[in-house]
């Protein structure tokens, strides 16, 4: 196992440096550049910043000295916000990012997986009905109407929390709930599902001929390949959920990386696209490669290769 | 079921939290304004800035030569507290405050100045707004390099009181460029200790009435009363936040929920509503901001005067107004904002196609080969925001011209990169001009100019800004005013409104004042104890 | 067979001999009565939406005078602000979101199963590559993306758009250049997630006993993934399916804001309900009406998704 993870760390490497090298040349070829404003800047002033920013130098030298300073663990200054450098905003506002996830990943698996099991126990009742509508509302409440609402009821009629920021551990609760729905929806379909597949497997069906009791077949033995498609799922799903949202943390007014990465593609702030995009990339793979480990934990006839 | 038990204890766990977190943070300190900030800061650097957002900050934290009036008149003394002008109106002498000092409590002295001007002109600072010194003496040659002795340059400090700033021609509009927020100066040692971070708190000295103490990049900007400013008696408020706000929605919510003092706009659904049932918070004002479609005049069959005038003509821009946009905005028949006119000018229209005359529009197109739009190409309608106005404007040429447009939604950047290239039929676009000057406006649309947007050539329109480029400072008005009329006349572009703004201020705040250019005066302001 | 009965409802007794599996499963389906009046809904809804607007009002004419009134005798689900019926607007936005939905999310399921049952299957160096380009492309900024591909491929999508206007029975397909690049686009992302799931499906099936007997039999590779192991995995996909299309027909108004895909004064369902967001407050009905008819899609796609798995579970079956 120590050797299929150091092989895959390898791997990551020509990942992330295809990652970057095509976000790179991409955002050269996007219309309009970090100093594109409504008033426009005169030629001789977008001379002056492209001189600054190092901008007038030949695309393949701008590249390498890019890669050089990766090397050096430096993301380069922000186009942006020339007093901040792409490492600094990520130290800020990835912490951010990380509990706002986190808190919310916790919401999504502590009501997606019961939700979903007790779906899948009870198939085609009402009590299969009812989780399956109340999971559903995460899908058919997009966060964008599902956010305003909770703030309306909760801020503003009853003046319980915030409407939005930052700042007490009470702003956490709002976000954390609307962005964990969602999850929790895919979760508790997926559950679903893959449990459905799984229950009706012959080594279930042995298990139960030789008496277990149904909270043993559950979760001795169905529990385990059931969760195969959701542990498949969460490997991408943590990466973004951990790295940020936009339109929660635009809804909440929460300073944290998810912004930065619509963002920065909207400002053209080369350097920070980069550096948000190589950190959803390392995000990315460490986690793909942790799914894929916990799918041979699920699966002992599962080997490493 | 065990799964079910530990939902139950997390949701128990989190209702907890809540009533424990619930006591709702307390209210704000007293004195303190809690205003809304829109665009996070790129840097609070006269030299870096360029977005009213950030001078609305950096005018609190520093002051220029001079600073804009409230009442809109001639700029009123800031840092220096009077100037004389030379009968050829080329020279400048500006007299500093004995008592003018920074926030680290040295003196602002002439070389202060001299060397924040040095500063932001060297093309290694690469300053956005450079161009707002363009007219003094040397300034442009500096900034391109072609100049590198700056003492050629026109500043000149004889004695640390003493700043003098000598003109390439005159320009009646002077003081308002000085008044703007790049000419506020930075502290020349401060900056060269601390490089790129001077900005931040703990190191920020500014010559302002507040200085910096707290900035929490999308949280919240804190600045607090400078004691040692000159004029700290008329300002009355301990603290403003600067709290940031990217979506109007939310910060409307957030003024609901008591957060916030002032917000930035009021979202559009809402306007209506605020202005019937919460009439004590609702806020309106004009800006200095022209909202236009721009023609490719590059493009058949826009490139007929004919064409482009029968479109502008087929728009009811008053209807536009009242029952589009309903937030106050006023119909344009002209380029140039009130704000921004002489006093003596006082057209509301110019040039004859701005009118609204289907009929005529009618004729023109069918004159132009394209009888009740037959034939007429369909061309692109782009815009950067999925603006309401554009479906309007796209139905009213269907119904009173019978041709068809397409609506193209663009990114904004895309989209400006496209007005620069032509790359496009007709936009939506917006003109705000950096200072209350019409010839800052009128100039984006001279031969050449990166404003200007509909590849517009006229010579006749070239040599009549530069005859008032050139005018004596009294025939200067009247002289643009007869740019703007061949401008209007040729229609490049079709002026549709004058932009306002609409804003929610709790009633407890007295003296708020803010002009079209989007400048705040923080002096006077205080604000009541909620109750 | 095993003794203990399933906690699921007993689906059908088994088919008789000689019926094929596709067969059972529809006569499985069919007895599955959630399952057959969710896909009633989604008929009607699909029907509606095609043929209602021939006898609604008109979508895009405004009325500014009247701008946003409440649901009336004359308008039965109101007006927006711009005084156009919102009835007419939620059935001409529901041919492109349930287009968009449907379409992509089928784009989507085929390359994403394709994708993640070979590299599943073959598995060593060539699943190695293929996840790894499933990384890369998982990894890639989209908003980024999507603008380059407007700005790349808009001209050759005007230029079909241009020909579809101009030939005599094709006009009604115009705007169709524009759909293919938002296809493409929403394609682009949406098999990623697929591919993974069915990847991690396929590791788990090619060490059963049914595929090692396959192998023995001499079947092929193609045989094998396509015959064997793919109709095991389609549980898994059908629930993934069901949850894809409200992530694409949101996407799309996403997408719309960058110009990609529907233009006004065309909607559609996610634009409406967008617009609805921000105006709901005040115009409750802007928000409800698109937001009911979207979850009523969504419910019904999704009780039928589970009435499909259902149907397609081989195992279940012999119960």
């Amino acid at each position: 196992m120590l050797r299929f993870i150091a092989r895959r760390l390898l791997e990551t490497i020509p990942v992330l440096l295809i990652v970057v090298t095509a976000t790179f040349f991409m955002i050269r070829f996007v219309p309009g550049g970090p100093f594109t404003a409504e008033k426009a800047v005169s030629p001789e002033i977008l001379r002056n910043l492209e001189a600054h920013y190092g901008l007038n130098q030949p695309l393949h030298r701008q590249y390498l000295s890019y890669l050089g300073s990766l090397l050096r663990g430096d993301l380069g200054p922000s186009f942006k916000y020339p007093n901040r450098t792409v490492n600094e905003i990520i130290a800020d506002k990835l912490p951010v990012s990380l509990e706002l996830g986190s808190l919310s990943l916790a919401v999504a698996l502590l009501a997606g997986l019961p939700l979903g099991l007790l779906a899948a126990l009870r198939r085609n009742t009402w009590l299969d009905y009812v989780c399956s509508s109340v999971s559903m509302i995460g899908l058919c409440v997009p966060t964008f109407v599902l956010g305003p609402l909770l703030v309306l009821a909760c801020a503003i009629h009853f003046g319980w929390v915030n409407a939005s920021g930052w700042y007490y551990p009470s702003d956490r609760i709002l976000p954390c709930l609307t962005l964990g729905c969602v999850y929790a929806a895919y979760i508790a379909r997926l559950t679903r599902g893959g449990m459905l597949e799984v229950l009706g497997q012959d080594y279930i069906r042995t298990a139960r001929a030789k008496g277990a009791s149904e909270a043993r077949v559950v979760f001795h033995h169905a529990l385990r390949g059931g969760l195969l498609p959701v542990v498949s799922f969460l490997g991408p799903a943590i990466a973004g959920i951990l790295t940020g949202s936009f339109v929660i943390e635009t809804i909440f007014q929460i300073p944290g990386l998810g912004r930065e990465f619509v963002n920065s593609a909207f400002s053209r702030d080369y350097t920070l696209i980069l550096g948000t995009v190589l950190l959803y990339a390392v995000f990315l793979v460490v986690l793909n490669l942790a799914v894929d480990i916990a799918q041979v934990w699920l699966n002992p006839r599962l080997k490493f290769e | 079921m065990p799964r079910p038990a530990v939902l139950r204890l997390f949701l128990g766990a989190l209702l907890l939290s809540g009533a424990v977190g619930c006591s709702r943070p307390e209210p704000a300190p007293r004195g303190v304004l809690r205003i809304s900030q829109r665009n996070e800061p790129a840097d609070l650097d006269p030299a870096r800035a360029t977005l009213p957002d950030e001078f609305f900050i950096l005018r609190a934290l520093g002051e220029g030569l001079v600073a804009p009036s409230p009442d809109g008149g001639t700029p009123q003394p800031a840092a220096a507290s009077g100037w004389s002008v030379s009968t050829d109106g080329l020279t400048y002498t500006f007299h500093l405050r004995p008592d003018a000092r920074w926030s680290n409590s040295s003196p602002v002295t002439a070389d202060d100045f001299v060397a924040s001007y040095e500063r932001l002109l060297s093309p290694a600072t690469a300053a956005p707004k450079a161009g707002l010194f363009f007219m003094v003496r040397g300034a442009r040659d500096y900034a391109t390099g072609r100049l590198q002795d700056f003492s050629a340059v026109g500043f000149q400090a004889p004695d640390p009181r003493t700043l003098v700033v000598t003109l390439e021609r005159p320009m009646p509009r002077f003081l308002d460029y000085a008044a703007s927020g790049p000419w506020i100066p930075v502290n020349p040692r401060v900056v060269a200790r601390h490089g790129r971070l001077w900005t931040r708190p703990g190191h920020f000295v500014g010559n302002g009435p507040f200085t910096l103490v707290e900035w929490r990049p999308h949280q919240r900007i804190v600045v607090q009363r400078n004691p040692a400013y000159h004029d700290a008696a008329r300002f009355h408020l301990a603290a403003i936040h600067f709290v940031a706000f990217d979506n109007g929605e939310v910060e409307e919510r957030a003024f609901r929920a008591g957060q916030l003092d002032v917000t930035m706009a009021i979202p559009f659904s809402k306007v209506e509503a605020y202005r019937q049932e919460r009439s004590a918070e609702a806020h309106r004002a004009p800006l200095a901001e022209t909202r236009y479609l721009s023609f490719n005049t590059t493009r058949a069959p826009l490139s007929d005067v004919r064409v482009r005038r029968a479109l502008s003509l087929a728009l009811d821009r008053a209807k536009l107004v009242d029952k589009v946009l309903r937030g106050g905005q006023e119909p344009a028949g002209r380029l140039v904002p009130p704000a921004l006119r002489d006093s003596a000018d006082k057209e509301p229209v110019l040039g004859g196609a701005s009118a609204d005359d289907p009929a005529a529009a009618r004729a023109l197109l069918a004159a132009a080969g394209f009888p009740d739009g037959r034939g007429f190409p369909r061309l692109e309608l782009s815009s950067w925001v999925g603006s309401a106005v554009c479906e309007a404007v796209q139905a009213m040429w269907k119904k009173e011209l019978g041709i068809d447009v397409v609506l193209v939604n663009r990114e904004a950047k895309d989209h400006l990169a496209s007005l620069a290239a032509g790359r496009y039929d007709i936009a939506f676009m917006t003109a705000i001009p950096d200072v209350a000057d019409a010839a800052n406006l009128l100039g984006d649309f001279a031969s050449g100019s990166p404003g200007n947007y509909p590849q517009w050539s006229d010579a006749r329109y070239d040599a009549l800004l530069a005859a008032a480029a050139a005018a004596p400072a009294g025939e200067q008005a009247a002289r643009l005013l007869a740019a703007e009329a061949r401008l209007l006349d040729q229609v490049p572009l079709a002026p549709l409104y004058f932009n306002s703004v609409n804003w929610l201020m709790r009633p407890g705040v007295r003296g708020w004042h803010q002009d079209p250019l989007w400048t705040r005066f923080y002096q006077d302001l205080s604000v009541d104890e909620p109750e | 067979m095993s003794p203990v009965p399933t906690t699921a409802a007993a689906p059908l007794d088994p088919p008789e001999r000689g019926s094929s599996p596709w067969h059972d499963a529809w006569l499985r389906l069919r007895a599955n009565r959630v399952a057959v009046a969710a896909g009633l809904v989604l008929i009607a809804l699909t029907l509606l939406c095609v043929a209602g607007p021939w006898c609604s009002q008109s979508y895009w004419e405004q009325n500014l005078d009247l701008g946003a009134t409440a649901p009336s005798p004359a308008h039965w689900l109101g007006t927006d602000i711009l005084g156009r019926d919102l009835l007419a607007r939620i059935l001409y936005g529901g041919r492109i979101s349930l287009m968009v939905g449907l379409v992509a999310t089928f784009v989507a399921l085929t390359i994403g199963v394709t994708y993640g049952a070979v590299a599943g299957y073959v598995g060593g160096k060539t699943d190695t590559v293929m996840m790894r380009i499933v990384d890369i492309l998982y990894a890639l900024p989209f908003t980024i993306f999507v603008i380059l591909l407007m700005v790349f491929m808009k001209e050759p999508a005007g230029r079909l758009d241009t020909w579809l206007r101009n030939t005599a029975h094709l006009e009604g397909l115009q705007g169709f250049g524009n759909m293919l690049l938002l296809f493409a686009a929403i394609g682009a992302v949406e098999w990623l997630t697929m591919a993974r799931i069915v990847r991690g499906q396929v590791l788990t099936l090619k060490r059963m006993e049914f595929i090692e007997a396959a192998r023995t039999l001499g079947f092929g590779r193609r045989r094998i993934i396509f015959r064997h192991l793919l109709p095991n995995v389609l549980g898994p996909v059908v629930v993934y399916a069901t949850l894809t299309v409200p992530a694409v027909m949101l996407l799309e108004a996403f997408l719309s804001f960058l110009g990609l895909g529907v233009q006004p004064p065309m909607s559609s369902w996610g634009a409406l309900i967008k617009d609805g967001a921000e105006k709901m407050e005040e115009f409750w009905w802007l928000l409800v009406f698109p937001g009911g008819v979207f979850s009523l899609t969504l419910f019904s796609l999704n009780f039928l998704g589970d009435g499909l798995r259902d149907a397609l579970d081989v195992r279940a079956a012999k119960d």
